[in-house]
């Protein structure tokens, strides 16, 4: 698998992080339902979840989140009832953590 | 000064040395073919998008050189589809320039567009789609070295017509910008001892060396190896030649329709080396029992190859040459007298063999007489089928690139204008097209391209009146039962094909007259000459192991 990506030429280097330290996110920007009557409870799973709102409409908003992805597939669980409209995700992303010492 | 595009491409390919290019015209590249007009570059005009793929790939094949193509976009590009791939599949190094439509027409559906840059992706090793004309420049000297370093391979520059005619002022920077292409140079001197030390230590080793020593120019080392350590031989079909099969230490080819003492021996091995060869399920048949008490070794240019089929116990990734020339130091002289002999009671009780005699024109015996015609001399090109394998077993190669097969992709089709591309590169040399009426119909065409370029090449069609091969499993595998193989019903004269394109054209019916056909054929100079060989039409290959046994489960087809 490694060895495959790096035959790609577009890719300049490749680094397994399995067994390293490393930093892994994953972003999501998700349009949720939420008339007035349900904002309340919206807002506190956001909060739970330290997530952003980013924009706010008559009837939905739009949350910025990001996280694990176990994280943010726990968050869209928990979302969903309510009815996710849209959404944008990056995928998980990652980068190794400094050498201490 | 100002130029266009279409100059800037044909100046950078005359940097890069290319004396042929081979292909077809049409509207998204006509502006090309107008710089072509007058450029210091032979232009083969082909009669089929295909044949350019292919003659790109014989003469790429034939010479060790880069092949190139052109052909406009859509269906021209698409076109060539069969030929990228099968010179992707062999590792052969090309640059295929496809038209494509006017950048800001890309995604529209406009006339003749296709997405070669999409449809190429998993059958080149690098494509591009050039936007802007100062980056051709660039990007035609990164083709070349992708091309044709590492594991070599096809790659595609697709070119709108707006960028060919774009006029760019000055100069501009070609410089190439690859920082994540590295390809291997040199095995790590560790594994290199301890391939050293596996081989010393052996009493039965074999080398299974396929077309990476051809690429790697390394058939010396690869020689001067097997000599010292009296080490037997054995090659793909890829790589037959790289090691001379007059040899006493040459086991021939291996696999589903090698010779019997080469698959005992790779059977009975204690070291199996490999050698820029990728074990392919042709070469394995049944994995589990392939060499199954041997250690082994594994020496290839691309990593990827290695441990992806068998386990291995030394890789060693780097280009064979260099391998083979820090090894050949570190290994000893060896008489390894009881193995050798051992192998020579196999050859002599295993030889390869077909009933001679009666009154039909037997196919191996057309081999057996054009190598005497030809004094093993000649590049032999294949199409693909039963002929195929019986011109690797009749034949004695010798020397490396002169054994030209589709063996990767296994494209009927492939001979005649791999011939013509293999004619073009080598003047020098006599080529011979080995075929079959399935596979020469299906690039007849460039049999006008042959003649009008008045190239002496030698076609001998084995005329079984079948897709054979196809047949040959239907005989043994489905009870007979020859559903959609018969072709003599509608096959064409072929004597009076050939001349009606203006060639010569020969019958041969009878076994008593192969030699003289041959003769007068190679007598002929300046004019294709297709002999056309009425075979056995129900001749079989053998031995032959069935697809997935082990390979030492051999048909032998003489009980
Ligand atoms: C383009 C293509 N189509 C189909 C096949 C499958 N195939 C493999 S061998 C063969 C028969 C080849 O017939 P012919 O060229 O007459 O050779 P022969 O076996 O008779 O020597 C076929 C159809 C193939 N290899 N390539
Ligand atoms: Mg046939």
């Amino acid at each position: 698998m490694r060895k495959q990506l790096a035959k790609v030429i577009d890719v300049v280097k490749v680094q397994d992080f399995s067994g390293t330290a490393y930093v892994e996110r994953d972003l999501a920007l998700i349009r949720v339902r939420a008339p007035v009557e349900k904002r309340g409870e919206v807002l506190e799973l956001v909060a739970i979840f330290r997530g952003r709102v980013v924009d706010v409409g008559k009837t939905d908003l739009m949350i910025e989140i990001s996280g694990a992805e176990d994280k943010l597939e726990a968050f869209l669980r928990l979302l969903s009832p309510y009815g996710v409209r849209e959404m944008a995700r990056t995928g998980r992303i990652a980068l190794t953590r400094a050498a201490r010492d | 000064m100002a130029r266009r595009g279409g100059k800037i491409l044909v100046d950078a390919l005359l940097e890069q040395g290319v004396e042929h290019l081979f292909g077809l015209p049409g509207g998204a590249v006509i502006a090309l073919f107008d710089e072509l007009y007058e450029a210091p570059i032979k232009t083969i005009l082909t009669r089929h998008e295909q044949g350019a793929g292919h003659m790109a790939d014989g003469y790429a094949r034939a010479t060790g050189k880069v092949g190139v193509c052109v052909a406009t976009s859509g269906p021209g590009a698409t076109n060539l589809v069969t030929a990228i791939s099968t010179a992707y599949m062999d590792s052969i190094p090309l640059v295929a320039i496809t038209g494509q439509v006017k950048t800001h027409l890309i995604g529209n559906d406009a006339f003749q567009e296709a997405d070669m840059t999409g449809i190429s992706r998993p059958i080149t090793k690098h494509n591009y789609l050039v936007k802007d004309a100062r980056e051709l420049g660039r990007i035609v000297r990164e083709a070349f070295y992708i091309a044709s370093t590492g594991r070599p391979g096809p790659v595609l520059i697709d070119l709108p017509a707006d960028v060919t005619a774009q006029s760019v002022e000055g100069e501009i920077d070609t410089a190439m910008q690859l920082p994540g292409y590295r390809p291997s140079a040199g095995g790590h001197p560790g594994q290199i001892r301890k391939a050293a030390e596996a081989i010393n230590a052996s009493a039965r080793p074999v080398l299974y060396v396929g077309g990476g020593v051809i690429t790697s120019g390394a058939s010396e080392q690869l020689r001067e190896l097997a000599r010292k350590g009296n080490i037997p031989v054995t090659t793909t079909l890829m790589g037959l030649g790289v090691f001379p099969e007059t040899d006493p230490l040459s086991l021939h080819m291996l696999g589903m329709h090698g010779t019997v003492y080469a698959n005992y021996a790779v059977t009975h091995c204690d070291l199996l080396i490999a050698v820029g060869a990728r074990f392919d399920d042709r070469i394995t048949g049944k994995i589990e029992q392939f060499a199954p008490s041997a250690k082994i070794i594994h020496v290839d240019v691309d990593p990827t190859s290695i441990g992806k089929n068998v386990r291995v116990d030394i890789p060693v990734v780097g280009d064979a040459g260099a391998i083979l020339t820090e090894l050949l130091p570190l290994v000893q002289q060896h008489q390894r007298g009881e193995w050798l002999e051992k192998i020579a009671q196999w050859k002599r009780d295993f030889p390869l063999s077909y009933r001679r005699g009666g009154d039909e024109v037997k196919p191996q015996a057309v081999i057996e007489e054009l190598y005497r015609a030809t004094e093993g001399e000649a590049i032999v090109v294949t199409d693909v089928g039963q002929h195929q394998m019986w011109a690797a077993q009749y034949y004695q190669y010798t020397e490396p690139r002169t054994f030209l097969s589709s063996g990767g992709l296994g494209t009927m089709g492939f001979g005649l204008p791999a011939g013509i591309g293999a004619q073009f590169g080598r003047p020098d040399k006599q080529v011979v097209v080995v075929t079959s009426d399935g596979s020469l119909q299906m690039n007849i065409q460039e049999m006008a391209t042959a003649v009008l370029h008045r190239l002496p090449i030698k076609i001998a069609l084995l005329n079984n009146g079948y897709l054979g091969m196809v047949r040959q499993w239907q005989e043994l595998f489905f009870d007979r039962r020859y559903s959609h193989t018969y072709l003599a019903n509608g096959n064409p004269d072929f004597v009076k094909l050939a001349e009606a394109y203006g060639a010569v054209g020969i019958l041969v019916e009878e076994p008593e007259e192969v030699a003289g056909a041959l003769e007068r054929a190679m007598a002929l100079k300046e004019v294709p000459v297709l002999m056309d060989f009425h075979t056995a039409p129900e001749e079989n290959v053998f031995p032959m192991v069935p697809a997935g046994e082990a390979i030492d489960q051999m048909l032998s087809g003489m009980a």
